[in-house]
């Protein structure tokens, strides 16, 4: 215990520099406004950041990427807030009670809320992130190859079953995830599959690139094609979050908090998941359900600290398994492992101290969205009202150049390009993209694990189910994909679905 | 997982049974590719390392999966008519392929042949912001040289920010 707060503060003492505190804020500050501006999301404010620090010392990139998402969830309920529009999908709870409140007179105290809801969220996440990590890392070096096949299968049929949508035509775009991990030159024999000759094909899709592409490219398209008419705002009372609110729902943030980590913990359930559950455990658990949707405070409280702590959930599979938790971790992950950092079970044998690093970028991160919260208010505003039509020719140059920047070739543009349309296309015919980019993140440790497993058993199947932990992800994967059958689903509802808003 | 924004507009089945249909043949052609990849019988290896085996049973699983969503959309009147899509509003169509065409242009053709980055930014930006924020600047009562002025303003802000960066603080090669 002692030890571990005794490494958090050599960490953070080793941010404490003018440096790491000029890139905390100014990369905070970039999450947030990227986060308020409707269309753009943490995964792309994320993803264009990986592009723009690659020439950082590994340390300060991640610093830089972690800053940005914990700004980015956070910038969400600005817009939530004051247009009705949820700058990040995760945000979008916040605009039941958000929005309610800001027609009240009340848009200031509701982001008073949202930054001591999100402050909250973050600190509780980051508690769990400290003390699960170093377990859950113990656990992971118990896995081998069947476990790590189960877990990839896993993270991409739970992405596409429990993020909302249609769950089959999630697994479809997750098994094509994984497809397209496959390739270019394979693991073991270097043999080059479905590239047609093309000699970057041969290398493999990159993933940042398909990552710009999916979440900036097409998301810039959806923003074009939305046409939001100018931004109308009224005046703002006190933005400063009042100690009473946070004393008066203290059970509703640890509840809210202790459900985000966890909904961040499930390999490719992100941010949005954890705000609606945590909205729908607060309503269910209120003394004033009937507040609910009318201007909540508790409302607000709970969805915001929600999505907030789920940041830090996201990131514990990432640094334990090499998992995910959500599609910026995705990200975070991809630039961890650019950088030379390689997450995974070894990682509190190899190099522990990185777990309490990026405990430290945590708390730096909300120190950021605490400042911002408090005075950056009327320059949020100001931002809300640049038209899209101005924002997105400018996206896009960030979206091109950077992708460019990561190897210096023009394949990589055309990589983006390509996932940016098909992005847009897939989303056109309601196919979800989140269990897409997990197959992509997840596709070389399928692969690997299943011809490393077969092998090691000669071709036989049962250890796939028979060892303890392979039983468990197989038996819960099972059950997971029979709970989709309608068969089922009907014997074990016992009353209508009641929506949470 | 927080990566998009929730779909817009409901999927009608019978754009559910297309789309369908391409994974099927999508998931087909990648099962087919993985039987008939080469097994490096030559090398001597493991058969259970043969370089085909996920992507085939990978396609596979996409395939299957495909043919479940078609019999769904069937079963949901994707072949009959009220199973068709809705009607798009008139002038949508051209107004996204117009942005798209503008974005690929930028994207594949303006940047890496030819000419200077800063350029292509510059009209990319320009060029852009004039013809899709038109509107808007319409209704603010600007003329059509003050609108071409902004917009080359903007343009030649963001080529000149982003060129500086890129090229001076992060050491790009420029295309």
């Amino acid at each position: 215990m002692f030890q571990g707060l005794f490494s958090f503060g050599h960490s953070l003492a080793s941010f404490l520099t003018p440096t790491a505190i000029a890139l905390v804020l100014a990369s905070t500050l970039v999450g947030v406004v990227i986060g308020a501006l409707p269309g753009l999301t943490a995964t792309m404010g994320v993803a264009l950041m990986t592009t723009l620090t690659l020439k950082l010392p590994s340390s300060q990139a991640l610093l830089v990427l972690i800053c940005t998402y914990v700004g980015a969830i956070y910038g969400g309920s600005r817009s939530a807030i004051l247009l009705n529009i949820p700058g990040t999908p995760a945000s979008a709870a916040s605009c039941l009670d958000g929005y309610q409140l800001a027609r009240q007179g009340m848009a200031g105290r509701a982001m008073g809320i949202a930054t001591s809801g999100s402050v909250m969220g973050t600190l509780i996440g980051m508690f769990f992130l400290a003390l699960f990590t170093p377990v859950l890392g113990e656990f992971a070096l118990k896995f081998g190859a069947y476990e790590f096949f189960w877990l990839a299968v896993f993270g991409v049929v739970v992405s596409a079953t429990l993020t909302g949508g249609d769950p089959l035509k999630g697994w479809i775009t997750g098994f094509a995830g994984l497809f397209i991990a496959t390739i270019g030159q394979d693991g073991i024999h270097a043999f080059e599959r479905f590239n047609f000759g093309n000699r970057d094909l041969a290398g493999g899709i990159s993933l940042v690139p398909a990552l710009v592409g999916a979440f900036g490219f097409a998301e810039i398209l959806v923003a074009m094609q939305e046409r939001r008419p100018p931004v109308k705002l009224s005046a703002l009372d006190s933005v400063i979050p009042k100690i009473r609110d946070v004393f008066r729902y203290w059970r509703t943030i640890i509840r809210s908090g202790v459900i985000g980590t966890f909904i961040g913990i499930v390999p490719g359930v992100g941010e949005d998941v954890a705000a609606w559950s945590s909205y729908a455990a607060a309503k269910r658990a209120s003394k004033e359900k009937e507040q609910f949707g009318k201007g909540s405070v508790e409302g607000l409280m709970a969805a915001e600290t929600g999505d907030n702590a789920c940041v830090p959930g996201a990131i514990i599979p990432v640094l334990t398994l090499q998992v995910p938790g959500s599609a910026p971790a995705a990200v975070l992950m991809a630039a961890m492992l650019i950088h030379g950092v390689k997450p995974g079970p070894m990682i509190m044998i190899e190099s522990p101290q990185f777990v309490y690093d990026i405990v430290a970028m945590m708390m730096l991160a909300t120190i950021g969205i605490l400042i911002y919260g408090l005075t950056l208010t009327r320059f949020l505003v100001q931002v809300l009202r640049v038209p899209t039509t101005i924002i997105v020719p400018m996206i896009l140059v960030l979206c091109t150049i950077g992708t460019y920047a990561l190897a210096s070739r023009l394949f990589d543009i055309w990589v983006m390009v390509a996932f940016g349309v098909l992005g847009y296309v897939l989303r056109r015919f309601g196919y979800p993209m989140a269990p897409l980019v997990l197959g992509i993140v997840l596709g070389d440790l399928l692969e690997k694990n299943l011809r490393r497993g077969l092998v090691l058993s000669d071709g036989d199947l049962s250890p796939f189910f028979t060892r303890p932990i392979s039983a468990v992800l197989c038996g819960v994967l099972v059950l997971v994909l029979l709970m989709r059958l309608p068969l089922l689903r009907r014997l074990f509802a016992r009353r209508p679905a009641q929506g949470v808003a | 997982m927080s990566i998009e924004s929730a779909p817009d507009t409901p999927v009608s089945p019978r754009a559910d049974f297309v789309s369908a249909l391409v994974w099927v043949a999508f998931g087909a052609a990648v099962a087919i590719g993985g039987w008939r990849m080469d097994r490096l019988e030559n090398l001597h290896i493991n058969k259970y390392e043969v370089p085909g085996l996920v992507p085939g049973l990978l396609g596979l699983a996409v395939m299957l999966l495909g043919i479940a969503l078609a019999l769904r959309a069937v079963r949901q009147g994707a072949l009959r008519a009220e199973g068709a899509p809705a009607p798009t509003a008139p002038g949508g169509r051209t107004y996204m392929a117009v942005v798209l065409g503008a974005m690929l242009a930028y994207a594949l053709v303006l940047v890496g042949h030819g000419i200077p980055f800063w350029l292509a930014t510059w009209l990319f930006v320009a060029g852009f912001i004039f013809w899709f924020d038109r509107g808007r600047q319409q209704e603010l009562g600007r003329s059509t040289g003050r609108q071409a002025l902004l917009a080359l303003a903007y343009g030649a802000a963001t080529s000149a920010i982003v060129t500086l960066a890129f090229q001076e603080i992060f050491y790009v090669r420029l295309p």
